[in-house]
């Protein structure tokens, strides 16, 4: 069979009806114009699935006001109220004057706290206060795990875990406190940091980390932490410490085999797809994962 | 008010920017994949994306903006099935009187080759030919999808009409 033309878009030309009138006319003449006006034709006879765009649609809306709401103190704090109570999936109880918020595996949990400042849990982290010393005026909360704080001006405001402690009079800041780690990134104000060891204040921009005793101070941009729009980020952060963010955030267990957890990464990980998320942190770090039979991640190093 | 100063944040607004573009989109990534469900998922997280970023992202930029989310997830998602369009019988009879030469097989078998030729096409070729035939998409539109130039369009949709007679002329 002969081409109609050597034209490289001639048929993309003549399908579109951008070819001249005798293009056509000598097209029309050729062996091939008929097989190709019937695979046009043949192929409007052909239906791509249909989908109820109406229901896609309510599905988006849903998923967004849901996301919205864990989201909510950006565009307004008025719905993450609600949301504070929607999402409570964790528990508060009234046990020795103790209010306390726990969030599950890849849950975040806004808590709106008595004075009207907010704080927003961070998957499985625990945050509990005294309603007693509130009532007196002392602004003090306990904090397991990582939370994002809003503090309303007003009286020293205190984030405590073990010897740790964070002081603030009113301004934004992000803690995450675990074994052995202990990290504080201010957004706004001044935060004054206060460890076994050492005693720091930091301004907007700053942050400061304790891991095994050892200090390390840096600066960055953003304006609020980032896991909030669900993704996680580190800046030269052990391995340990972002394995055990990965396992928060998707109820997984990693099981190191050997691999030096003490090595740092910067970069960070989604929320919601465990294999980019995985993907993302150790290829960069040279490392093999594997899905095991018993639900466990191993590591391996490549 | 003008387009530019049309927030997406605005429901009525994302809805507009869902009805105009969404078919295209879930179509799209059906061409690469061939599976709705794939592509609805897809699509979805796509535009919660754009929800989720209303504030950054100008209205002009929207459809860009979730084209681009959504082949990204194509990319990450490897589950590609072959691509089989729905043969409706029904309207049959429209090619075997105008078209339907004597040397063509019946159309039913022709139909069942041409499900099966443009399942074989490259996936480049596919998209731009089903976008073309399928969404009526203008081929400058096309290469705005994709993120080609009009010409590499052009040059795919002559390729894939020259693919299809190949394996169609065959039978003859």
């Amino acid at each position: 069979m002969e081409k109609p033309n050597n034209q490289e878009d001639f048929l993309a030309k003549w399908a579109s009806g951008e070819l001249s009138e005798e293009e056509v006319t000598r097209f029309k003449k050729s062996k091939d114009y008929i097989l190709y006006e019937t695979i046009l034709e043949g192929t409007k006879l052909l239906d791509v699935p249909n989908v109820d765009r109406k229901e896609l649609f309510n599905k988006i809306k849903n998923e967004s006001s849901k996301k919205k709401k864990t989201i909510a103190f950006i565009p307004n704090w008025a719905y993450a109220i609600a949301a504070s109570i929607a999402l409570f999936i964790g528990y508060t109880f009234l046990f020795n004057q103790n209010t306390t918020y726990q969030s599950g595996y890849g849950e975040h949990i806004s808590i709106q706290l008595p004075d009207g400042s907010e704080a927003i849990l961070n998957a499985k982290s625990k945050l509990w206060y005294k309603k007693n010393n509130w009532d007196k005026g002392k602004r003090v909360v306990f904090l397991n795990g990582e939370a994002f704080f809003k503090v309303k001006h007003g009286n020293t405001f205190t984030v405590k875990h073990n010897n740790n402690s964070v002081s603030v009079l009113g301004t934004k800041f992000n803690v995450n406190v675990i074994t052995d780690f202990f990290e504080v990134i201010c957004y706004e104000g001044k935060v004054k940091v206060k460890g076994n060891s050492f005693s720091k204040t930091i301004t907007r921009g700053e942050a400061i980390r304790n891991i095994n005793s050892s200090i390390e101070e840096w600066n960055q941009n953003d304006i609020s932490p980032t896991w909030i729009i669900g993704e996680s980020s580190f800046k030269n952060t052990p391995l340990r410490q972002v394995i055990t963010a990965l396992e928060k955030q998707y109820k997984v267990t990693i099981q190191s085999n050997g691999v030096n957890l003490d090595e740092r990464y910067s970069g960070g990980f989604t929320h919601n797809n465990l294999k980019n998320a995985l993907h993302t942190i150790f290829d960069a770090m040279n490392i093999n994962f594997i899905f095991t039979d018993n639900g466990t991640i191993e590591l391996s190093v490549n | 008010m003008t387009e530019k100063q049309k927030s997406i944040c605005d429901e009525k607004t994302f809805k507009l920017i869902f009805d105009t573009h969404s078919e295209v989109i879930l179509n799209f990534i059906y061409y690469k994949c061939g599976n709705m469900n794939q592509a609805e998922d897809i699509t979805q997280d796509a535009f919660i994306k754009l929800w989720k970023n209303c504030k950054n992202v100008l209205f002009e930029k929207a459809k860009s903006f979730v084209m681009k989310v959504a082949q990204n997830a194509f990319f990450n998602e490897f589950e590609h099935k072959k691509v089989i369009l729905k043969y409706n019988q029904k309207s049959l009879s429209s090619i075997q009187y105008e078209y339907s030469p004597d040397f063509l097989l019946e159309e039913k078998e022709f139909m069942k080759k041409l499900q099966l030729s443009i399942s074989e096409l490259p996936q480049k070729q596919r998209e731009v030919f089903l976008l073309s035939r399928k969404d009526k998409k203008t081929y400058k539109e096309i290469a705005e999808i994709i993120g080609l130039t009009q010409k590499a369009v052009e040059r795919r949709m002559h390729l894939a009409l020259q693919e299809l007679r190949e394996k169609l002329g065959h039978s003859i």
